[in-house]
């Protein structure tokens, strides 16, 4: 798809309609500022391990904060996707959960689960017999993720409304976020949820979708939880428990408070009292939990130049400072040794998302490591508490870890302080943080080592060159594999075995270290497939790569360029616009109108233009600079002196001095393909090191694909680039953006150096097989 | 059968007492300097017919783009992902190509076993380099069905070890259905089953290995044509001889990986040196040591036939021959008087 207006691809987005509404098609996702509803929410459910059973009752009370009479109530009842083969989310993933295929057969296999409506009761009367199954995304009949309850008087705006569910489920197998894995429980989306219901646009309450996640109102959150006394002290949850857990005989009763009472009273900077808009809890018997906590002061002395950074963005006045926050990280005990790393990570995201988000408004944050094969649960984020995952014997070159749990500590700004529906609009946490974590990680870690693993073992560095083999007939060659011709035999004399693969080649004499710059690394995800999709609702992507690069990918490196768009004192001013979005929308519903909105404003500048034709199109840029330099020849030939007088031969044709040096007349041809105009810089190099910088605007890109840039010199220009700082990470192909006089002459033996060193270890061994 | 005129018998020097087999093994083999050039020099030939078009792709795409020295110590991100698509019809070529220089390299293997064997079989007075063809060519095709073979026990070895029987193990210990270990409570338990798997595949590999070794000097000692039989006898050979068949091929194993790690460990420090804009000793060094790793690696290989034929000596029983005079009194040269005959001839 082409670059596109804002406005032609809000309206295209209008006419797709996406439905999950009950009133009215309204706005595009990218419309009006949402309502900020507020729902407070009170649990009571208990958990049996006997047929994986978790009961319970939930009691909303939402105030109707919109300019609607409201007729109905929708909820979400998410474990429902993986009740049965044709759910949306089983449907879209062609009935696998993270790469797993759900088992088939009877109700006795252990992935399935699903939930139970008993009854509803809204303003003290039951109203189960009105339930509607909702299917507002599919019109699947067998998806039963979303149920809506009619109101027997429909609610005015202003009016409250107190609805009491009871629910009973059974705990699906950890596949996707949530579930069991032997003893160990990660319990989220798991009661019947309200949905957000936004003015003019009715119940924004989508089914639960193979690549979407979550929307929620604002509010708190007081749960008990029941739970076999194996259990006891060893649950944890979003916000903070009120008091130990109680032993009652074989049962152990936990209660939790999110946000906890000392944070409900407590109001930000910005004067907002903290809420959350989900909850979560966790339980094993065999957690270590590990406590820890970040102080602002220790990091504000480990990286002085972010602070001063951002201080000197924000203004000298501006208290950037940030509260102490107690970290609890729950270990495996297999890998309690790592929890360090794990603290470590969370401090990272505490620190620089603090800096430049403001700071993080709960007394305490929750990591979880889950147990092996609950790895499933890993990489998600719930207020104030996320998973990532521990791996044995990796080593913290690599980022493994620091990579995920920066990045889900990361979602505690970008989705837990400022939501977003990511249902509709990913972008706005996912892209945020895809472009906050590489930037933090890369502070605090440096650039991430490629490692190879054997047998689970990791040895520093690449190999870059291919061996032999590839495609029937290579690998029939190599001696890797044979298909015998109709018998469905498969020859296969050298497989993949890690220890044999070590000796085969030789990685400490043949491999290279390896290490990719984060913030490159998302460019070169970018790059996959830079024009599949604009950005569009999570469910509506071509596939799972353009997903990816569209709600992670593409928005970081657009972020990440901005201040290459908004040119001198850019920094500053990006970070000026992220601060003022995220304080405008801290515990509120952000869109992308209002990002663009707040951005503008704080930045300074109007750029909706960028956003416009980056998120709301497909379009690419690739520039590309040539130089030629020749000695400018001395002026000579045939002249006429007067008008209608003869030509006569002069080896001077203008009367001045000779140069002492010749001069020579240096060409720089910049040009452009794809649709994106973005001003950059052209800059070029003289041999007495002085250089020339100019601007090629947005206005002249408009108007010519390319541009030339003369100049006479008796200097030599010994290099020229366009983007010379790299502040653009959109760049197709970026080799062709520079150009030097002198070629590297080493390289090339260098490399060739490596691949032979490569293809002797490999070679040697496969004659050792001969002889 | 055996042929009388292509006999070999071992050299004095196999069966010296006193030193431990593979030491012997390694001096008897480092004392051929030319064998051993001749067998790095042809691993080196076909890793440079696969290495030399890479210079040509990297000359070409540096050209003139990229600052010189900022691409020497690594390759950065962007030139990696901006080179992907340029690196396509060269990866491609490289793969096909390698898989021909495998096939030439495991070939080669085997022409060069036959010409060690050759050498350690019979004394060559100073014409080791013509012996080591004579010996290449001799048993070449031999040794080409024990490739085979070995190819086709390693087929079997990765079956049991990562197919049917290892996921019916492991659905028998652990419950595992086909061989998926997330059923297990820890990590590293499976990772403890992971290394259990790979390691023996490793020693498989290396009993297979050795196996190999055996009998193609099994073949050369008696001088046999079936590479089965021979194959069939030495299992039994090792079965019977396991640790005097096995400990010096260990041995040397564990040389070839001390050389290794002493290279390595120079090579690391050469490679940390590299960084500075046309500085080309750093790079020669590291060919040098690229070379210098085949060269004792060859050395290494050699020794391998060397200490088999030492074991082999005296584990392999000697075939019957057929004696030439078992029907007749007499010699080559001389007359021969037939045993039971009435009349007698003269043989020239």
């Amino acid at each position: 798809m082409g670059n596109r207006g804002w406005g032609a691809w809000t309206i295209l987005m209008a006419v797709l309609a996406i439905p999950g509404r009950s009133s009215g098609g309204g706005p595009g996702p990218y419309g009006p500022q949402v309502d900020q509803p507020r729902v407070d929410t009170r649990i009571a459910a208990a958990y049996r391990e006997e047929g994986r059973r978790l009961d319970g009752s939930v009691t909303q009370v939402w105030t109707n904060t919109t300019q609607d009479t409201v007729p109905d109530l929708w909820f979400h009842l998410y474990w429902n996707a993986f009740s049965n083969n044709q759910s949306t989310f089983l449907s879209e993933s062609g009935g696998k959960l993270r790469s797993h295929s759900v088992t088939p057969g009877t109700e006795q296999d252990s992935e399935w689960g699903w939930q139970r409506v008993t009854s509803v009761v809204v303003a003290g009367e039951e109203r189960i017999a009105s339930l509607r199954y909702r299917q507002p995304d599919s019109g699947s009949s067998l998806d039963k993720s979303v149920f809506s309850i009619e109101l027997a008087h429909p609610l005015a705006p202003g009016q409250t409304v107190e609805v009491s569910v009871r629910w009973e489920s059974r705990v699906p197998r950890l596949r996707r976020r949530t579930g069991y894995k032997d003893d160990f429980l990660l319990i989220a989306q798991w009661f019947p949820k309200l949905g957000v219901y936004q003015s003019g646009r009715g119940w924004n309450c989508h089914e639960f979708h193979e690549r979407s996640e979550f929307f929620g109102n604002w509010g708190t959150y007081d749960v008990e939880l029941d739970l076999p006394a194996a259990y006891e002290g060893h649950v944890f949850a979003s916000g903070v428990p009120l008091s130990p857990s109680e032993r009652q005989g074989e049962r152990v009763i936990a209660r939790f408070q999110a946000p906890s009472a000392s944070d409900r009273a407590h109001a930000d900077a910005q004067g907002h009292t903290p809420l959350v808009h989900d909850f979560a809890w966790t339980a094993d018997p065999d957690v270590k939990p590990r406590r820890a906590t970040f102080h602002f002061d220790e990091w504000r002395q480990r990286f002085p130049d972010e602070v001063a950074r951002v201080q000197n963005a924000l203004g000298k006045e501006r208290d950037i400072s940030l509260s102490d926050v107690e970290v609890w990280v729950l270990m495996q005990p297999e890998h309690e040794v790592l929890w360090k790393r794990h603290y470590e990570a969370t401090c990272t995201a505490l620190f620089f998302y603090g800096l430049w988000f403001g700071e993080y408004p709960y007394e305490r944050v929750t990591l979880v490591d889950p147990p092996w094969g609950g790895g499933q649960a890993g990489g998600m984020e719930y207020p104030t508490l996320f998973t990532c995952g521990s791996s044995l014997f990796v080593p913290e070159d690599s980022q493994t870890f620091e990579n995920v749990a920066v990045h889900e500590c990361g979602h505690q700004f970008v989705y837990g302080v400022i939501a977003n529906n990511e249902f509709e609009e990913a972008w706005l946490d996912e892209g945020f943080n895809s472009w906050a974590d590489s930037e933090a990680l890369l502070r605090r870690y440096g650039p991430r080592m490629a490692n190879t693993e054997y047998s689970g073992l990791h040895y520093p560095g690449v190999t870059i060159f291919p061996i032999g083999g590839g495609g029937a007939l290579g690998d029939m060659i190599a001696g890797r594999a044979l298909d015998v011709p109709f018998t469905g035999f498969k020859f296969q004399p050298l497989r993949a075995s890690g220890f044999v693969d070590y000796w085969r080649d030789q990685p400490s004499l043949a491999f290279v270290s390896s290490y990719a710059d984060q913030r490159w690394a998302d460019r070169s995800d970018y790059l996959r497939d830079p024009a599949g999709d604009p950005l569009s609702a999570s469910w509506r992507y071509k596939n799972g790569e353009t997903y990816k690069i569209g709600a992670y990918v593409k928005p970081a490196v657009v972020l990440r360029s901005l201040p290459a768009v908004l040119g001198p004192d850019g920094d500053a001013r990006l970070l000026r616009g992220m601060r003022r979005y995220a304080d405008a929308l801290r515990f509120r519903h952000a869109s992308t109108v209002d990002f663009v909105r707040e951005f503008n404003a704080g930045a300074g500048e109007d750029v909706s233009w960028y956003f416009d034709e980056t998120f709301g199109g497909t379009g690419t840029v690739d520039w590309k600079i040539e130089v030629s330099e020749q000695r400018v020849a001395d002026p000579m030939g045939f002249a006429q002196d007067d008008v209608g007088g003869p030509f006569e031969f002069q080896d001077r044709l203008e009367k001045r001095e000779p140069q002492s040096e010749p001069e020579n007349r240096l060409d720089i041809l910049v040009s452009r393909t794809g649709e994106l105009c973005l001003p950059v810089d052209v800059r070029w190099t003289f041999e007495d090191k002085t250089s020339e910088t100019v601007r090629w605007t947005r206005d002249e890109q408009q108007k010519s694909r390319w541009k030339r840039f003369t100049r006479i010199s008796t200097k030599k220009c010994v290099s020229a680039a366009i983007d010379p700082d790299h502040g653009y990470f959109l760049d197709l192909n970026m080799r062709d953006n520079q150009w030097f006089k002198a070629k590297d002459i080493v390289a090339p033996w260098r490399w060739t150096e490596r691949a032979f060193s490569r293809a002797s270890h490999w070679l040697f061994f496969q004659g050792g097989l001969g002889g | 059968m055996a042929d009388s005129v292509h006999q070999v018998e071992p050299s004095t020097s196999i069966a010296i007492p006193g030193r431990p087999v593979f030491f012997r093994a390694l001096i008897a083999t480092f004392g051929r300097p030319p064998i051993w050039i001749i067998a790095a020099g042809m691993t080196a030939l076909l890793a440079l017919i696969s290495a030399a078009p890479w210079f040509t792709w990297f000359d070409s795409v540096l050209a003139n783009r990229y600052a010189p020295g900022t691409l020497i110590r690594e390759l950065s991100e962007t030139f990696r992902f901006d080179n992907l698509v340029a690196s396509g019809p060269q990866t491609v070529a490289a793969r096909g190509s390698g898989a021909a220089l495998a096939l030439a390299a495991m070939l080669f293997g085997a022409f060069q076993a036959g010409g060690w064997l050759q050498i350690f079989l019979e004394r060559t007075h100073g014409h080791s380099v013509q012996r080591f063809f004579h010996g290449g060519s001799r048993f070449f095709f031999r040794f080409v069905r024990v490739l085979l073979l070995t190819l086709l026990w390693l087929h079997i070895a990765g079956w049991l070890v990562y197919e049917t029987p290892w996921k019916w193990v492991m659905s028998l210990f652990f419950g595992a259905v086909d061989g998926n270990l997330e059923v297990l409570t820890s990590e590293l338990t499976a990772r403890r089953v992971v290394w259990m798997q790979d390691g023996l595949y490793a020693c498989l590999f290396c009993l297979i290995s050795a196996w190999g070794s055996f009998t193609r000097t099994r073949l050369a000692l008696q001088d046999t044509n079936s590479a089965v039989w021979a194959g069939v006898c030495t299992w039994w050979t090792l079965m019977r001889h396991p640790l005097r068949t096995l400990a010096p091929l260990c041995s040397l194993l564990f040389v070839d990986g001390a050389l290794l790690l002493g290279v390595a460990l120079l090579a690391r420090l050469l490679q940390s040196g590299l960084g500075a804009a046309g500085d080309w000793m750093p790079v020669l060094f590291l060919f040098l040591l690229d070379l210098l790793a085949l060269l004792l690696r060859s050395v290494v290989r050699g020794a391998g036939y060397h200490a088999a034929l030492q074991v082999s000596v005296q584990v392999v029983q000697p075939l019957p021959r057929p004696d030439p005079w078992k029907h007749a009194i007499g010699g080559p040269g001389g007359p021969q008087y037939p045993i039971g005959g009435d009349e007698y001839g003269v043989s020239l």
